[in-house]
């Protein structure tokens, strides 16, 4: 016994230092775990205030770098049947349902905000992205999922390193807007929450209420 | 314990924690080896069940030219149109990789991208079916007994789900293929639409 005690003793700092060793050997194996699933997956969820999201993100190809800052909140969201100032019967894929999102926008008119993402979510976490897909969109013309159609405001230039501006002969993006997107979901599911991302693994999410208007 | 006995127990230990990690390090697969996509093999008719999403391969037919909207191809070998259906899983995927793995050991691999040999699979929401196809012009040697593998990633499938497809083909339909002029390829759409890409 006496033995067994003194060993411990004799050994202690080796064994104070065995789980140190063991955690910095997991960290050292986990580098992976950033690049392949913390940087690909939704992670870092948006602050909300009064029900609007507070989109905070950057832009960081490490030769342009830029702030995005918006807020937005869930104006509506309904089963769709036919699609404003587009065809009148929309074709949508068998065993889909075309679903029209609205969204209430905030943003300071300096700050760019092109190439966000959206999606509505079911109770079971699929995701419907926001972009065309699953229905005849051909007489449809897309423009920005997030920005009002005619004045996006700030736009970084492809290739350039200069400071996001608003291109020539526009007029500045106002202060607040709406925008609203079209999603094709599995007939029969209703959304229960909508994302908008930038770069992953920040989001925003809101949740949405569409309960009692579900398509057949 | 005796102080030297004592040693000699802990060198023992050393020695045979070495002998145990050479032999793990011998007998472990090798990294390409363990990280290799997980391969469900699936017949005509059936439905692989992969991370992605659900793939049912429905048939295969070949010619010695096809008609497709696009640009026809008049075939070096044979020409082989593989017809299968998926539907994603809890987000939309494509399938942009194919490997071809013939009978007689003919390996060939394409993409989304390609003219002559090309894998159109595009993302649908979630839960609807896309009518994919796999054209390629191949050896008709090699076409008895070959599969197909189909997989969501052609940068990196590693860990991933893939589909390996059970072609069936027998000398019989090679034959036929080869007496066969002209086929024409139904484009892939997703169901209920009638084109996409």
């Amino acid at each position: 016994m006496g033995e067994l005690m003194r060993w411990w003793r004799r050994e202690r700092r080796a064994l104070l230092l065995l789980p140190i060793a063991l955690i910095a050997i997991a960290v050292g194996a986990g580098s992976r775990v950033e690049e392949y699933w913390w940087a690909r997956g939704f992670h870092e969820k948006a602050a909300v205030e009064g029900g609007w999201a507070q989109i905070v993100d950057e832009y960081d190809d490490s030769h342009l770098k830029y702030p995005i800052r918006a807020e937005f909140k869930v104006d509506s969201i309904r089963p769709v049947e036919v699609v404003p100032g587009a065809i009148d019967n929309p074709v949508v894929a068998t065993g889909g349902q075309l679903w029209e999102a609205t969204l209430k926008w905030k943003a300071d008119p300096d700050v760019a905000l092109v190439g966000c993402n959206i999606a509505l979510f079911d109770r079971d976490g699929v995701q419907y992205n926001a972009d065309g897909d699953g229905w005849d969109s051909e007489d449809y013309s897309f423009s920005d999922k997030c920005l009002p159609d005619a004045t996006v405001g700030p736009r970084p230039e492809l290739g350039s390193t200069a400071k996001p501006k608003v291109a020539e002969g526009d007029d500045p993006r106002p202060r607040s807007w709406e925008k609203t997107v079209l999603v094709v979901m599995k007939a029969g599911v209703v959304p229960t929450s909508v994302r908008v991302w930038y770069f992953l693994p920040r989001y925003a999410e809101l949740p949405v209420d569409a309960g009692e208007s579900a398509a057949g | 314990m005796r102080p030297a006995a004592s040693r000699f127990g802990a060198g023992a230990l050393v020695v045979a924690a070495l002998a145990v990690g050479q032999v793990l390090n011998e007998r472990l697969p090798e990294s390409d080896n363990a990280s290799r996509p997980f391969e469900t093999y699936v017949k005509m008719g059936e439905t692989a069940e992969l991370r992605a999403g659900d793939l049912t391969p429905r048939s295969v037919e070949g010619a010695m030219k096809l008609i497709r909207e696009s640009s026809n191809i008049d075939a070096a070998g044979v020409a082989v149109v593989v017809h299968f259906d998926f539907v994603s899983g809890p987000k939309a995927r494509s399938m942009t990789y194919a490997q071809f793995r013939g009978g007689d050991g003919t390996t060939a691999h394409f993409g989304s991208f390609g003219e002559r040999s090309v894998l159109a699979c595009p993302a649908a929401p979630p839960g609807l079916v896309v009518h994919c196809t796999a054209v390629f012009d191949i050896d008709p040697d090699s076409l008895v007994g070959s599969t197909l593998m189909v997989a969501p990633n052609s940068l990196d499938e590693r860990f991933d789900g893939a589909a390996t497809i059970d072609l069936g083909i027998e000398q019989s339909d090679v034959k036929r293929w080869k007496a066969t002029n002209e086929l024409e390829v139904v484009e892939t759409a997703v169901d209920g639409l009638e084109w996409v890409n």
